[in-house]
């Protein structure tokens, strides 16, 4: 008996019991449409943690204000203000003239509602420096960025994010228009181009204004609440990182760096503390779907089982016509194994229909979402479907073929 | 002489229960021979039937077939011999329903190298043989008992088997499809083909030449037919 026959008799049985087929086989094609959504969509959403980081630029570092512990946030994230990094402390990092310090931009955020004639928007405005954009990997669409000149000089200019200015003025030219931030009138000098949504914020929506002009007219402060640093290389970011922390500790007079008032990150480290926890997820998300392979397993030796009573005539026919217990076993071997292989393929194709359909809602609402098909998973996924036939197809195999063949045939 | 044993012995045990089924059986079978195995149930004539045609070992003594000892072949030299030396015809049919007449001829096939494109064309030449020609891709639930047992006897000659086992293979028909059964199993007994017919009907034992008689294991007679029925005899039931 040679496999294609075997195969092509497992089809037949498939198609003969087609209700009792399909719920055989759903636990397999859950269990592999699982795996293969797990893998797709978490591949998806760790390309939008990496598009998001790319497009902050991966060789960015980042200092907060504040002591953090090990690997934690500084408590200036929680909301907590501390006043501990100034304005000056940029400038003067930027002036040691070290070689892999490509720019230093400094920021403070606040909120409000702003105007323009009688329209309104809730937005976050950014104090930021000139140069901003050179950090940010920014861009932009019409007019153009605020100067060092006009950063220092506190005038009252705004750039705007794409979304902000569409929601504001539609098709309006906002270039000269003047908007209300804090009961002040900041001139419209540029608009961003539009950069897409991140995980964490929305730059297309927010406003920008000089440095100066926001620690002093809008917020009163004389503090920065974060400093973004651009280095020249990747590579140099770990190296980078001890020399700002050893200038920034003398210029703060610390002598223990446990007593650090602020806490330098990079984005690196931040990107693989995430794909640290995306693969502890994905992990967890995989053993789940590894049980309903399993339960789904026993499910079907159980219709195996099942399967080998009700054709235990036909197994006594087939010894007597002279089939080898070795045959026999083959047979239903096969036919656990075409069942298995066949919910795999349906599992696999529902599953990437489900990834799809994930990354074009995820893309329809504005996310920078990549369909990953996982070529990986879909030959584990194979493999594993087959394996789970032969696993759970042999106790019924085996139980069909050391039947006796008088028995089997006298059976009713 | 095709088949020979010599004290065949069969007991089975039940836990501590022994139960003696053939308590020591001497006969021979010509090749060419067509005989009749007779006794009531429980007899042993099943048993014997199932340890000449290599669906079981005897317990004690010696079973030579075609002058080979086969009396302690293994499960995969057993099967081999079912494959190549013997064909069954059962009192059920045993058919696979849902499979078409031509597929179930060339099911014994399917165990050896004979290739698909010789096995179709071999069943459909015996299928012709027993007059089923027209009903190739019938399924067996859609025939008569006595076609039904026409098919089973195209796929006891499919192998070209030394000695075709014929276990009560009139019991489920009604007698004029018995009649056409035992006439064709007559016709291929003078083509030459051995045939060992099990039975408990005296009437279809006699269309064998020869009837072995057996009660509680033991062999109480071994004789020849004196008036050997024919389906001739009984022609006027076939009309």
């Amino acid at each position: 008996m040679d496999i294609f026959e075997a195969i092509n008799n497992s089809w037949q049985m498939i198609i003969r019991n087609k209700m009792r087929s399909f719920l055989t086989m759903l636990g397999i094609i859950i269990g592999v449409m699982a795996v293969i959504v797990v893998m797709s969509v978490g591949s998806g959403a760790e390309s939008l943690i990496i598009n998001e980081v790319k497009s902050i630029g991966s060789n960015l570092i980042s200092i907060l204000p504040g002591k953090a512990e090990e690997d934690g946030p500084p408590s200036s994230v929680f909301g907590i203000v501390v006043t501990s990094l100034k304005y000056e402390d940029g400038e003067a990092l930027f002036n040691s003239n070290y070689p892999s310090i490509e720019a230093v931009t400094m920021y403070v955020k606040g909120n409000d509602r702003i105007s323009w004639e009688d329209k309104k928007a809730d937005v976050n405005f950014n104090g930021v420096s000139s140069e901003f954009l050179e950090v940010d990997n920014g861009e932009i669409e019409k007019g153009r960025f605020f100067t060092k000149e006009e950063e220092l000089s506190q005038v009252k200019v705004v750039v705007l994010g794409n979304k902000i200015a569409e929601k504001l003025f539609g098709d309006q030219d906002p270039l000269g228009e003047k908007i209300k931030i804090k009961n002040s009138n900041f001139t419209i000098i540029g608009i961003l181009k539009a950069k897409g949504g991140g995980l964490t914020q929305n730059q297309d929506e927010e406003v920008y204004v000089p440095i100066k002009t926001a620690q002093t007219i809008l917020l009163g402060i004389n503090h920065i609440s974060l400093m973004r640093i651009k280095v020249d290389k990747p590579e140099n970011i770990n190296k980078t990182i001890s020399y700002i922390e050893d200038f920034l500790r003398d210029r703060h007079n610390i002598d223990d760096p446990k007593d650090d008032d602020f806490t330098v990150r990079s984005v690196q480290e931040a990107l693989d503390a995430l794909k640290t926890v995306t693969m502890a997820i994905r992990f967890f998300l995989i053993a789940v779907s590894a049980i309903s392979l399993i339960v789904g397993g026993f499910g079907i030796m159980n219709i195996m089982l099942a399967t080998v009573e009700e054709r235990i005539n036909e197994i006594g026919l087939r010894k007597a016509v002279g089939a080898k217990n070795y045959h026999i076993t083959m047979q239903f071997l096969i036919e656990t194994i075409t069942i298995t292989f066949l919910s795999g393929i349906i599992g696999i194709i529902v599953g990437l229909l489900i990834s799809i359909l994930v990354a074009v809602i995820a893309q329809s609402m504005g996310f920078k979402w990549d369909l990953v098909i996982s070529v990986p998973a879909i030959i584990v996924a194979s493999i594993v479907s087959v394996s789970v036939g032969i696993i759970f197809g042999l106790v019924p195999a085996k139980k069909a073929s050391e039947l006796n063949p008088i028995e089997a045939l006298r059976y009713e | 002489m095709l088949i020979s044993v010599k004290d065949l012995k069969k007991e089975f045990r039940v836990e501590d229960v022994v139960t003696k089924v053939l308590n020591g059986v001497s006969f021979d079978i010509e090749k060419g021979e067509f005989i009749s195995i007779m006794g009531p149930s429980g007899s042993g004539k099943s048993t014997l039937m199932y340890i000449l045609s290599f669906l079981d070992k005897p317990t004690s003594g010696e079973y030579f077939f075609d002058g080979k000892n086969v009396s302690h072949l293994d499960d995969d030299k057993l099967a081999e011999m079912r494959s190549s030396k013997v064909g069954f015809v059962f009192q059920s049919f045993n058919l696979l329903n849902r499979t078409s007449v031509l597929d179930n001829v060339i099911l014994p096939l399917v165990y050896t190298d004979i290739s698909k494109k010789e096995r179709i064309t071999k069943a459909k030449s015996i299928l012709e043989q027993v007059g089923l020609s027209h009903r190739l891709d019938y399924t067996p639930n859609r025939l008569s008992g006595g076609e039904k047992q026409r098919v089973a006897i195209a796929r006891a000659l499919i192998n070209n088997p030394e000695v075709i086992f014929a276990d009560e293979p009139t019991g489920n028909l009604d007698s004029k499809s018995g009649l056409q059964v035992m006439k064709l199993l007559e016709e291929l007994n003078n083509q030459g083909h051995t045939i060992v017919l099990v039975t408990h009907e005296k009437y279809t034992a006699e269309y064998a030449e020869r009837i072995i008689y057996i009660k509680d294991g033991l062999i109480l007679s071994d004789s020849k037919v004196q008036e050997r029925q024919t389906a001739k005899n009984n022609s006027e039931l076939l009309k």
